[in-house]
C-alpha cells in the first residue's frame, strides 16, 4: 500500500555531505510534487563533528518533526553515536549501511530495524579520485532513497543539477552520476517504499531563515547591521545579495552592539533597518532596545533562538529567550514581540513587523527558533501578505514649533527625515521634554513614560494576532516552532474522535487579551506548550491574566523538538 | 531641568555670515556644565565654526554618547538634527545614519571616557571604515558626571584630586586614529580657540574621516598640580608643530604665500588649509612619520598639537562601499526596483 508519508535520515561525520544528500532528497521530492521538510542536526564543529539530515516527505504539508524515521541511511559510522538518542528509530526502520563502514553501533542497533546492506561507493573509482574528490556515497544514498520512494530519475538529476549548479559542469556531472547510480541499484533491494500519487502545484521550498529575509525585504528593510552567529548566518547569507540588488545596505559591525546601534542610526535616518542575531547576541543588544524605545525609533531585531543560557548549544534550538524578547532593558520599555507560526508564515511575520515598527516608531522583535529557521520545507507559496504600512513623517503645521515627542494628542508623532529644514529634531535617549530637550522633571518623565505605554497600548493588530484551528473545549496554545507539532497532535486527536484546539500567537506581547479572550470561548481546559524549562510563555499569560489560573504548562527545555506524539500523550 | 533655555536677542547690528545667520543661530541652550569648563570653549569653537563656514543648520546631524561631553549638543546647534545616544555608541549610530542619508555633515561628539573606556572598540571600527565625519573628543582624562574617577586617557603617574595616582598606561587617541587610517587627525587644546576653529572647519570641509582630540581641562576634578590635563600643565607642554588658516570653497586665497613656511592643503570639495609650520621637522602627509613624532614627544612629556595628519586624497565609506550620490534615504521604489529579470531570478531561487 502506498504511503502518505515517509522520514528518512542521512547521518554521518561532519563534511560527509549528510546535508547535500538531505537537500537533494528533499528537493527532488519537490519537483516531483510532493511536500516536504528537512531539518538539520549537526555539532558546533565545522569539520568532523557529527551531522545528519532529517527529511519527511509527504502528499501533505509537512509542519512537525516525524515521531520516528522510517529510514536511516549511515553514510559512515564514525560520529552517530553521538547523536543516536536524538533520532528516534524502532524495529520496523529500515537501516541502510554499506557494508565497507563497519558494524552497526550499538546505539542504532538497539533499535532492532532491519539492517540494508548497499554497497555505495563507486568500485570503478580510482585511488587518487577517491582521494581528491571524495567517495561521493551521499549522492548514491540520496538517489537510491529516493528512486525507492518512487521519485523519478529525472527530478533527482534535477536536483542534483539546481543544487550543485554554481559549482560547474564537472561537479554537476560527477555528483549526478553517482545519485543516478543509486537510482540503478534500487530495485534490487526489493524494498516497498513508495509513495502515493503526489498533487502538483507551484510550490516553495524555503527555509525559516530564507523566509524571514523575504518577509523583511518586501516589508522595505533597505539597511542591516548584524554580526555573524549561529544560527541566524544564513539568514544574512541568503540575505545580503539581494538587499544589495535592491539597493539596500549591509554593514558587518564588529559586534552586536554596533550592529543594532547601526541599525538604529540608519532608520534614524529615515530608511527602515534590521538587525539579526540569536540568544548571545540579543543579549548585547538590549541595551539599544531601551534606546530604542524611549528615542522612538523603529526598528526590527531578529532572533533566531538558540539553547541557553550563555553561549548554551549554538547549533540547535530552544525557545528560551522570551523573557528577553519582552521585557529585557532596564526602565519600562514597552515593545511588540512577535513569533512566527511556521517556516512559511516567517515571511509574513517579518514583512509585518517592519510594517509595526514603522508605524509605531518602536523595536520589534521577531522570535524565530532554529528549528524553523534552519528548517528547509516544501510549502505552498505565502500569498497572504500584511497591508503596508509606513512611518509617520509629516512635521506640525509651518511657523509652528516642532515638537518631535509631543504629548497629549496620538502617540504616535510625526518623526520627519533629519535634514529636513524646519523640523529639526534630536533623537534623545535621556528623559526629554516634548521637544527632544534633555528634561528630569517627574511630570515629563511620566508624560513621555505614559505617551510611550500609550503606542503599544493602542496598537490592534486586528486577526494577525494568531491563528486558531480546530474546535473541541480543550485548547493547546503554542508558538514558534512549536506550532506544527501541536497541530499535527490535533489532528491525530481528532481522527482518532477528539476534538482539540490549537490557539497560534502570533503577536506574544503585547498580549491581544480581546481576541484571546475570544479564542478561549467555550474552552474548559488550556495546556501552555513551550520549549524552555520554566515556562516563560505561561508566567507572561498568567501575568496578564491571559489564560485561566488552572492553565496546565507544558514547558521543557530544549534542542529536542516536540513531536506530535508527545502532545497527544499529555492532552489525551 | 538640565537645560536653560536662552534668550532670543535679535539686535539688528549682530553680525551676519553670508546665508543671514548670526552667531545665535548656532547656538543652542545655555550650559549647566561647571563654570569654567573646557567643554565650554569648544562648544563656543564649534559655534564659531559653524557660523564662518556659514553651514546651514538643518544640514547637520549632531550625534553624541554619555558622559560630560555628550551633553554638550544641547548647547550648540540648537537648530540642527540629532541623536544623543547611550554610552559609547556614537560611532555606531553615526555610521548607520550617515549610510542612510550621506548628505548631512556628522558630528561625533564624544569624551574620552566615551570614546577611549567603554567605546573604544567603536571608536576604532568607525575610524577604520573611514566614515563621513568630523569627530571630537573632548578629553580630560576623567570621568566628571561621576565625579573623579581616572579615564583609560588619563597619563600614568597623573594624581587624581583626591592624591590617587593613576598606575595604568594611557590610551593615546590620536596615535590609534592614525594607525587606524582616519585621513584627517588633529590634536587641539581647549584654552587654544585661535588653533582649534580653523582645525573643526578644515575637519568638516574634509570628506572623509576626521578626528580631533581636544585636551579639555576639568575644573572640577583634574584641574590641580599633578594631573598631565590641567589648563597649567598643558599651557606649559604644548607644543603646537603647525598653525592652520581655512579657506573655505567660496573664499579666494587672500593669504601671501612665503614659500617654504605656507603650504596649501587642498581638499576634495574645493576647500583650502593654508598651513604655517612652527616646526620644520614636521611632516603633516606622513602617517608614519607623524606617529614617530609624536611617540618621541610624549616621551618628553609634550603634548604635540595642530594638523597631525592629512591624507590628500582622502577617501570614505561610500566610495569604499561604491554608493550613488543619491542618499538611500531618498531612494524610493522607482530607482530601487531592480527589474523582473533579477525578481525573477530571487524567484527562481525558490524553486
Amino acid at each position: 500500500m502506498p504511503r502518505h508519508s515517509i522520514a528518512v535520515v542521512f547521518a554521518g561525520s561532519g563534511g560527509s555531505g549528510a546535508m547535500s544528500a538531505g537537500a537533494v532528497f528533499l528537493r527532488a521530492a519537490a519537483r516531483a510534487g510532493y511536500f516536504g521538510m528537512m531539518t538539520q542536526l549537526f555539532g558546533a564543529q565545522v569539520r568532523g563533528g557529527e551531522s545528519a539530515a532529517l527529511v519527511q516527505i509527504g502528499v501533505e504539508p509537512i509542519e512537525a518533526q516525524p515521531d520516528r524515521f522510517d529510514a536511516f541511511v549511515a553514510l559512515d559510522w564514525d560520529k552517530v553515536e553521538q547523536f543516536a538518542a536524538e533520532i528516534p528509530l524502532d524495529e520496523t526502520s529500515l537501516i541502510f549501511a554499506d557494508p565497507s563502514a563497519g558494524a552497526v553501533p550499538a546505539g542504532i542497533a538497539k533499535s532492532k530495524g532491519r539492517v540494508v546492506a548497499l554497497t555505495m561507493s563507486d568500485p570503478g573509482e580510482s585511488k587518487i579520485d577517491r582521494a581528491l574528490h571524495g567517495k561521493r556515497v551521499n549522492m548514491f544514498a540520496a538517489g537510491c532513497l529516493a528512486a525507492l520512494c518512487g521519485l523519478p530519475a529525472d527530478d533527482i538529476g534535477g536536483a542534483v543539477e539546481s543544487i550543485f549548479g554554481e559549482k560547474g559542469g564537472d561537479v554537476v556531472g560527477a555528483n549526478r552520476a553517482r545519485a543516478l547510480a543509486g537510482v540503478q541499484a534500487a530495485p534490487a533491494l526489493a524494498l516497498d517504499l513508495k509513495l502515493a500519487p503526489p498533487t502538483h502545484d507551484r510550490r516553495w521550498l524555503i527555509s525559516g531563515n530564507q523566509a524571514v529575509a523575504l518577509g523583511a525585504l518586501r516589508g522595505g528593510v533597505r539597511f542591516v547591521g548584524c554580526y555573524p552567529i549561529t544560527p541566524a548566518t544564513d539568514l544574512v547569507e541568503w540575505l545580503a545579495p539581494h538587499l544589495l540588488k535592491l539597493g539596500g545596505r549591509l554593514v558587518l559591525g564588529e559586534d552586536e552592539l554596533a550592529s543594532v546601534n547601526l541599525a538604529l542610526g540608519a532608520s534614524y535616518g529615515g530608511v527602515p533597518a534590521m538587525t539579526v542575531t540569536s540568544g548571545p547576541g540579543f543579549s548585547l543588544m538590549v541595551e539599544s532596545l531601551g534606546l530604542a524605545v524611549a528615542a522612538e525609533i523603529p526598528l526590527v531585531v531578529i532572533d533566531v533562538m538558540r539553547a541557553g543560557p550563555s553561549t548554551g548549544i549554538a547549533s540547535k534550538t530552544e525557545q528560551s529567550d522570551v523573557n528577553l524578547a519582552i521585557y529585557g532593558a532596564h526602565g519600562d520599555a514597552p515593545r511588540v514581540v512577535l513569533a512566527p507560526l511556521s517556516v512559511g508564515d516567517c515571511a509574513g511575520t517579518a514583512e509585518y513587523a517592519v510594517y509595526v515598527a514603522e508605524a509605531l516608531q518602536v523595536p520589534v522583535i521577531v522570535l524565530s527558533d532554529q528549528m524553523l529557521g534552519q528548517a528547509t520545507a516544501v510549502i505552498d507559496p505565502v500569498s497572504d501578505r500584511p497591508p503596508p504600512q509606513s512611518r509617520k513623517t509629516n512635521g506640525a503645521a509651518a511657523g509652528q514649533p516642532f515638537k518631535r515627542y509631543a504629548t497629549g494628542g496620538d502617540a504616535v508623532t510625526p518623526m520627519p527625515l533629519p535634514g529636513t529644514p524646519g523640523r529639526e529634531w534630536v533623537a534623545e535617549g535621556l528623559t526629554h521634554n516634548e521637544a527632544g530637550l534633555p528634561a528630569s522633571g517627574a511630570a515629563m518623565h511620566a508624560a513621555q513614560i505614559h505617551k510611550r505605554a500609550r503606542k503599544i497600548r493602542e496598537f490592534d493588530a486586528g486577526d494577525r494576532w494568531g491563528e486558531v484551528t480546530g474546535e473541541g473545549d480543550t485548547a493547546i496554545l503554542a508558538f514558534g516552532s512549536t506550532v506544527g507539532p501541536a497541530r499535527e497532535a490535533a489532528r491525530r486527536l481528532a481522527e482518532a474522535g477528539r476534538n482539540v484546539r490549537v490557539i497560534a500567537l502570533r503577536l506574544l506581547a503585547p498580549l491581544p487579551a480581546k481576541q484571546l479572550a475570544q479564542a478561549l470561548t467555550g474552552v474548559r481546559r488550556v495546556v501552555v506548550i513551550e520549549q524552555n524549562d520554566t515556562g516563560q510563555l505561561y508566567r507572561h499569560l498568567l501575568g496578564h491574566k491571559a489564560v485561566p489560573v488552572d492553565a496546565e504548562s507544558v514547558a521543557r527545555p530544549g534542542p529536542l523538538p516536540f513531536r506530535p506524539s508527545e502532545i497527544v500523550n499529555y492532552v489525551a | 531641568m538640565t537645560y536653560l533655555a536662552k534668550p532670543k536677542f535679535h539686535h539688528p547690528g549682530l553680525p551676519k555670515n553670508e546665508l543671514g545667520y548670526t552667531h545665535r543661530d548656532y547656538e543652542g541652550t545655555v550650559s549647566t556644565l561647571c563654570a569654567g569648563c573646557g567643554h565650554d570653549s569648544i562648544t563656543g569653537a564649534i559655534i564659531q565654526a559653524c557660523f564662518e563656514l556659514a553651514i546651514e543648520p538643518h544640514r547637520v546631524a549632531k550625534i553624541s554618547g554619555i558622559g560630560c561631553s555628550s551633553k554638550t549638543p544641547t548647547y550648540f546647534l540648537g537648530n540642527s538634527h540629532g541623536f544623543n545616544s547611550v554610552h559609547g555608541r556614537m560611532p555606531s549610530v553615526l555610521t548607520g545614519a550617515n549610510l542612510a542619508n550621506r548628505d548631512l555633515i556628522y558630528l561625533g561628539v564624544s569624551g574620552d571616557g566615551d570614546s577611549a573606556s567603554i567605546g573604544l572598540g567603536q571608536f576604532a571600527h568607525c575610524l577604520r571604515r573611514g566614515v563621513n565625519m568630523t569627530y571630537i573628543v573632548e578629553n580630560n582624562g576623567v570621568y566628571g558626571l561621576t565625579k573623579g574617577q581616572f579615564s583609560a586617557t588619563a597619563d600614568r603617574g597623573s594624581k587624581s584630586k583626591r592624591g590617587v595616582t593613576n598606575t595604568d598606561n594611557s590610551i593615546d587617541m590620536v596615535a590609534m586614529a592614525l594607525q587606524l587610517g582616519a585621513s584627517f587627525v588633529a590634536r587641539s587644546f581647549s584654552g587654544d580657540k585661535e588653533q582649534l576653529v580653523p582645525i573643526i572647519k578644515a575637519a568638516i570641509a574634509h570628506q572623509g574621516a576626521a578626528f580631533i582630540d581636544v585636551i579639555s581641562p576639568c575644573v572640577a576634578f583634574n584641574n590641580h598640580a599633578g594631573s598631565t590635563k590641567s589648563f597649567d600643565f598643558v599651557r606649559e607642554h604644548n607644543e603646537a608643530v603647525n598653525r592652520l588658516d581655512f579657506i573655505s570653497t567660496r573664499m579666494p586665497i587672500g593669504l601671501q604665500q612665503e614659500p617654504g613656511t605656507v603650504e596649501i592643503v587642498e581638499q576634495h570639495d574645493g576647500s583650502r588649509i593654508a598651513l604655517r609650520k612652527l616646526d620644520a621637522d614636521y611632516e603633516v602627509h606622513d602617517r608614519a612619520a607623524a606617529l614617530g613624532f609624536l611617540q618621541h614627544h610624549a616621551a618628553k612629556g609634550q603634548i604635540v598639537t595642530g594638523l597631525l595628519f592629512v591624507e590628500k586624497e582622502a577617501q570614505d565609506l561610500h566610495a569604499h562601499l561604491d554608493t550613488v550620490e543619491e542618499p538611500l534615504n531618498k531612494l524610493g521604489e522607482k530607482e530601487l526596483c531592480p527589474g523582473s529579470a533579477v525578481l525573477g531570478q530571487i524567484n527562481a531561487g525558490l524553486r
